[in-house]
């Protein structure tokens, strides 16, 4: 996994630097990330990074990596409360966002596919390709400097069914590298 | 440019649903009480009958549409009543031929019965059995003949024996759990 991350990243700045990209950056994001239909598990908390390559003015690459501890579930049966491990979901993968690089406040839409591992206690890991699509808020206070709120849906198939997640993430971002 | 904003997630949405709708299934929980059993050798087998359809409204409601067994857990107290360890197993029979439950555990065996689950328990142990434990105490055959059945027609049949040739288990409160991923 390790070894794809890095081909990934220095495929996305090879391609950036050939493709005379705008800028590049890193940011760091954390929030909240709800199952949606999902019994057996509940909220949890979601961090991560994601490196914002723009490659033309109105079109950003992102390869990212998220992590999201999900929260325990308790039930009861037969009188007795019992609690399931919620989980913990990693992935990485690429997002492709429009726009969202004026100054001051922008919007923007976005659209990712990622690798993920769910880890269960009890259970083997489980790794699947999904899927992820949101909108997103860039506030930008000063050149090179933003901050960003994204609310996304992240759908993970697995055997004809899917896992699915309401992200609500806050990020800082920095521009490292800026070319005209 | 604010056209292609909202082509953007409506392709998205489109190309999601159209392979497959997975993104309308969901992870429910179903619960079948298997109540408080008595497996001792040489006495009447401990076990249930189970018809999933007619234990549990929420597999009825979801019978057609499931997709996916992702969870299984037995639950409740296991007690060792005897001075020497023993593990507490959970024996699979997928087709019943009815809902008398057989007389030992070589009739299981005969009936084509499966070993799901086993718990180890040292002299006089008691344990309550939690479900993260529960989970990872299926054998992969066990686990998928279970699941096997549950996609099917959901009639098969438990039993409890000790993995000793004299045992005496006591289970309290005793539940299967099944998460099923289905449609609405």
């Amino acid at each position: 996994m390790k070894k794809t991350a890095t081909l990934l990243l220095l495929a996305l700045a090879l391609g950036a630097a050939t493709a005379h990209a705008t800028s590049i950056g890193a940011e760091v994001y954390g929030g909240l990330s709800v199952p949606i239909v999902q019994d057996d598990s509940d909220q949890g908390s979601q961090f991560g990074f994601r490196l914002p390559v723009r490659v033309v003015p109105l079109l950003c690459l992102e390869p990212f990596f998220a992590s999201s501890q999900l929260g325990d579930k308790t039930q009861t049966f037969g009188g007795v409360s019992y609690t399931r491990d919620g989980g913990k979901l990693t992935g990485y993968g690429l997002n492709a966002r429009l726009g969202g690089a004026g100054a001051g406040l922008s919007f923007f839409p976005y659209v990712g596919i990622g690798n993920y591992k769910l880890k269960k206690s009890g259970l083997a890991d489980e790794t699947d390709v999904g899927y992820n699509f949101g909108l997103g808020m860039q506030l930008t206070p000063m050149p090179k400097f933003g901050i960003t709120l994204r609310g996304e849906l992240n759908a993970i198939p697995i055997n004809d069914a899917s896992r699915k997640y309401g992200n609500v993430t806050l990020g800082v971002s920095y521009d490292f590298l800026s070319l005209p | 440019m604010n056209r292609l904003r909202l082509l953007i997630p409506s392709v998205a949405l489109a190309a999601l649903t159209a392979t497959g709708c997975f993104l309308v299934t969901g992870q429910f929980i179903v619960s079948v009480a298997l109540g408080n059993l008595s497996a001792v050798n040489g006495l009447s087998s401990a076990g249930k009958y189970i018809d999933l359809a007619a234990e549990s409204s929420d597999y009825k409601d979801h019978k057609s549409k499931l997709k996916d067994i992702p969870d299984i857990a037995v639950l409740g107290t296991i007690k060792n009543n005897l001075p020497a360890p023993v593990s507490g197993e959970v024996w699979l029979v997928p087709n019943p031929s009815g809902s008398t439950l057989l007389a030992d555990k070589t009739a299981v065996q005969a009936a084509g019965g499966i070993k799901v689950w086993s718990l180890a328990l040292a002299a006089n142990e008691t344990r309550n059995i939690d479900w993260d434990t529960s989970a990872g105490l299926f054998t992969s055959a066990g686990k998928a003949a279970l699941t096997s059945d549950i996609k099917g027609d959901g009639i098969f049949a438990l039993y409890v024996f000790g993995s000793t040739a004299t045992y005496d288990l006591t289970i309290t409160n005793g539940q299967i759990v099944v998460v099923i991923s289905a449609g609405p």
